[in-house]
């Protein structure tokens, strides 16, 4: 039994993720960057032994917006059920949670002002004076280090105070003498039409807010009275000297000062002091010289952890899967299984887990640790600044660098992030090239392609990883400049972007926190997508047709096309029926050059040398590598975009653009070593 | 006092706001994160390709693009 509803709303990056993870024991992923909640996440927990509902809504800078992912908490505050709602503010930046947290109450009577990280405050000198914020404001405050897990339980004691007792007495915002008049003259029209009793909605119509009066529109209908009261309101405002279209711009500058006046008596720092530590930071990773060869090294320095450390693993892990496969061979053997049914689990099951979990754990085991440090301390808002000239030129927006850094984790968790993106032609442009990232399926098998033809040296293959990447970023900047001068025209609209102040991480919670939510979802994944792939793979060659195997048919009948691309039908195959999981593209390839004598699928030596002796050369590593950026979506990706455009449109476009672009590349490169080797 | 865009105020100076002549959308979302009028503001970053420009405003550091900026008119103060 519930005994109430509260959401947790606030601007972005103020650590409601992790607040409502400490409340509610759930794993929300976090990070300090604007717009890492995406949709609602529901969860629960006790307050004096009565269960409260809890709803973590999307980062959000106002309640007056037009971008997809803050209607979604505009849309949930106006319009759903609900008891109560607590704002969250970082006491960094009081001020402008302030403006948000003020708007808020003005919908919501009954609202709680939590302000988050008042440890962070202290060290950089800002104190924060809980008591006289409440009294400023008329309604119920808690100071909190969600991090830290300080006043958690005080925070519980407060919202079910909030639920209990009656509404706060919130102190309203004062406006210039003419709107008080027009807001009291419209208010009994809103509540008539709409049912809303307090000021915000009012407010909205007053100024004719475009995002919400559609809203309203799709909820209640037409308001006749609303309109009418609304046109008397203008024209007196009008007779007063308040033009229609400066309304909106006089009710966000008294919301805006009324917080700064709440500042001054609940606030105790100057405003610029405590940025001087961030200042020097940012002078060196945002710099004119150093700003791009730092992010270039720290990048580098990431994947030359991952390739160099995951070696070791990988080894132990397939040597420990060849051990196990022997032993299930000879339990098999033991218990008089069919031959066939010995050779479906061993080398086709058996075989391909062992693969994938021994080739793509290892690398993602180290590499998600390491993003999510550089995530939690601040880092990817600074390289969004740093490459927004490109995506400008390209006709994008600058926070397509922050989807482009999810979707080197997963490209539908890239594909959902576009939402933070507010123009919908930019997030499309966003959406379509955010496959050319190497997702976790496709990033180690490059490094694995790497390793097996291009350089034992970790050093070396860290530079080529960095060098594709950055490849994969200059080749997202000119397609999305191609795709805004040609289906998706328009010229790029106006963007803000936040930087936030850097943050110690907590590394031991980030390591668990990447083991236990992102490695083994991955190996989880792994295993059900390799398991039935195992059993196909291993019907694709075994099945024999006119003395033939059903995969080397495909391959044959395949083979002319992929040669064209430097490829051959062999990897086409691969890439074909890798569709619904990149990850297995690399053993499919290698089943397909055993021609179903699967025991070479051994260890990476092994793997190479089959590969080589099937006419696998450095080029031809270079094409698949080149293929492994740019082809097609995976099924789960295309999904993704299905839900978020709406549109098969987009869709197909999503997947036809990467594969002319990998194709194009491949093409050019085959033709250049012909020509010149 | 005569009136200059942000986008033209160099890093380490500072502005007081007068005017915003930026479309209604952009408006709207600058006024929600501070960018009102007799606001005091500061350039503390440029990016290193130029453009965007970051700016300290009410506490916090928001980077906007020159042809944005260009449409927050203030006034240089030392």
């Amino acid at each position: 039994m519930i005994y109430g509803k509260i959401v947790l709303a606030g601007n972005p990056n103020v650590g409601k993720s992790t607040l409502f993870n400490s409340l509610t024991g759930m794993k929300q992923h976090t990070g300090n960057w604007s717009g890492k909640t995406v949709g609602t996440a529901k969860g629960r927990f006790k307050a004096g032994g009565k269960e409260i509902e809890l709803i973590d809504l999307p980062g959000t800078y106002s309640l007056i917006t037009d971008s997809a992912e803050e209607e979604i908490t505009r849309n949930f505050l106006c319009f759903e059920e609900f008891d109560g709602a607590v704002i969250l503010c970082d006491a960094c930046c009081l001020e402008r949670g302030l403006i948000f947290a003020l708007q808020t109450a003005q919908l919501i009577p009954k609202t709680l002002l939590c302000v988050n990280m008042l440890d962070d405050a202290e060290k950089k000198g800002i104190k924060i004076d809980i008591k006289a914020l409440s009294e400023e404001t008329g309604l119920p405050a808690i100071g909190i280090s969600a991090a830290k897990g300080e006043g958690i339980e005080e925070l519980k004691a407060a919202m079910l105070k909030l639920l209990e007792e009656p509404a706060p007495e919130f102190i309203p915002i004062r406006y210039p003498k003419a709107l008080e008049n027009a807001i009291k003259a419209l208010a009994p029209a809103v509540f008539e039409d709409f049912g809303f009793k307090t000021v915000f909605p009012v407010l909205r119509v007053l100024e004719n807010e475009h995002g919400f009066a559609l809203e309203l529109e799709k909820c209640f209908g037409h308001g006749e009275k609303t309109a009418s009261e609304r046109e008397k309101a203008i024209l007196h405002l009008a007779d007063e000297g308040i033009a229609e279209e400066d309304i909106a711009a006089k009710i966000a500058s008294c919301n805006v000062f009324r917080a700064e006046e709440i500042c001054l008596s609940a606030v105790s720092a100057s405003r610029s002091e405590h940025r001087l530590k961030d200042d020097r930071i940012d002078s060196v990773l945002t710099g004119r010289l150093l700003g791009i060869p730092i992010m270039l090294l720290l990048f580098g320095f990431i994947f030359w952890i991952t390739v160099s450390g995951a070696n070791y693993p990988s080894a132990w892990l397939s040597l420990a899967f060849e051990k196990v496969g022997t032993w299930l061979e000879a339990l098999l053997s033991a218990a008089n299984a069919p031959l066939v049914l010995k050779s479906l689990l061993v080398d086709g099951v058996w075989k391909v887990l062992g693969w994938v979990v021994a080739v793509m754990l290892p690398p993602m085991a180290i590499f998600f640790p390491l993003f999510t440090i550089l995530e939690d301390i601040g880092y990817l808002p600074r390289v969004a600044f740093n490459l927004d000239r490109g995506f400008k030129s390209a006709g994008a927006c600058g926070k397509q660098a922050l989807t482009m850094c999810m979707g080197l984790g997963c490209g539908a968790v890239g594909v959902t992030g576009a939402r933070i993106i507010d123009s919908p032609r930019e997030r499309l442009i966003s959406i379509i090239t955010n496959s050319f990232m190497p997702c976790n399926g496709r990033l180690p098998a490059i490094i694995a392609l790497t390793s097996m033809f291009f350089t034992d040296s970790s050093v070396l293959g860290a530079a080529i990883l960095t060098l594709a990447v950055a490849f994969s970023v200059l080749m997202t900047f000119i397609v999305s400049k191609i795709l805004s001068k040609t289906v998706l025209k328009g010229v790029p609209t106006g963007f803000t972007l936040e930087l936030p102040p850097y943050r110690m991480p907590d590394f031991g919670k980030v390591i668990i926190r990447s083991i236990f939510d992102r490695t083994l979802k991955i190996l989880w994944r792994a295993i059900i997508v390799a398991v039935p792939a195992g059993i196909i793979i291993w019907l694709c060659s075994n099945i024999i047709i006119d003395g033939r195997t059903v995969l080397g048919i495909l391959s044959a009948a395949f083979d002319p096309f992929a040669k064209i691309f430097g490829l051959d039908g062999t990897i086409f195959c691969g890439f074909l029926l890798s569709f619904p999981a990149n990850e297995i593209a690399l053993p499919i390839m290698a089943m397909g050059y055993a021609g179903g004598e699967l025991s070479e699928l051994g260890s990476m030596a092994k793997t190479a040398a089959l590969f080589s002796a099937n006419g696998f050369s450095g080029i031809t590593a270079l094409c698949t590598a080149i293929f492994f950026l740019f082809h097609w979506p995976c099924a789960t990706t295309l999904i993704t975009i299905q839900k978020e455009t709406k549109s098969i449109k987009w869709v197909l476009l999503s997947t036809v653009v990467p594969l002319i672009t990998g194709l194009s590349l491949c093409f050019f490169i085959n033709i250049m070593s012909k020509l010149f080797l | 006092m005569r009136l200059i865009p942000l986008s033209d105020i160099k890093k380490g100076e500072k502005a007081v706001i007068r005017e915003i002549k930026t479309c209604e959308k952009l408006r709207q979302r600058l006024m929600d994160m501070g960018f009102v009028e007799g606001t005091e503001v500061r350039c503390v970053r440029i990016s290193p390709f130029g453009d965007p420009k970051a700016f300290l405003v009410r506490g916090s550091v928001i980077a906007l693009r020159s042809e944005d900026s260009s449409g927050i008119l203030g006034v240089k103060i030392p």
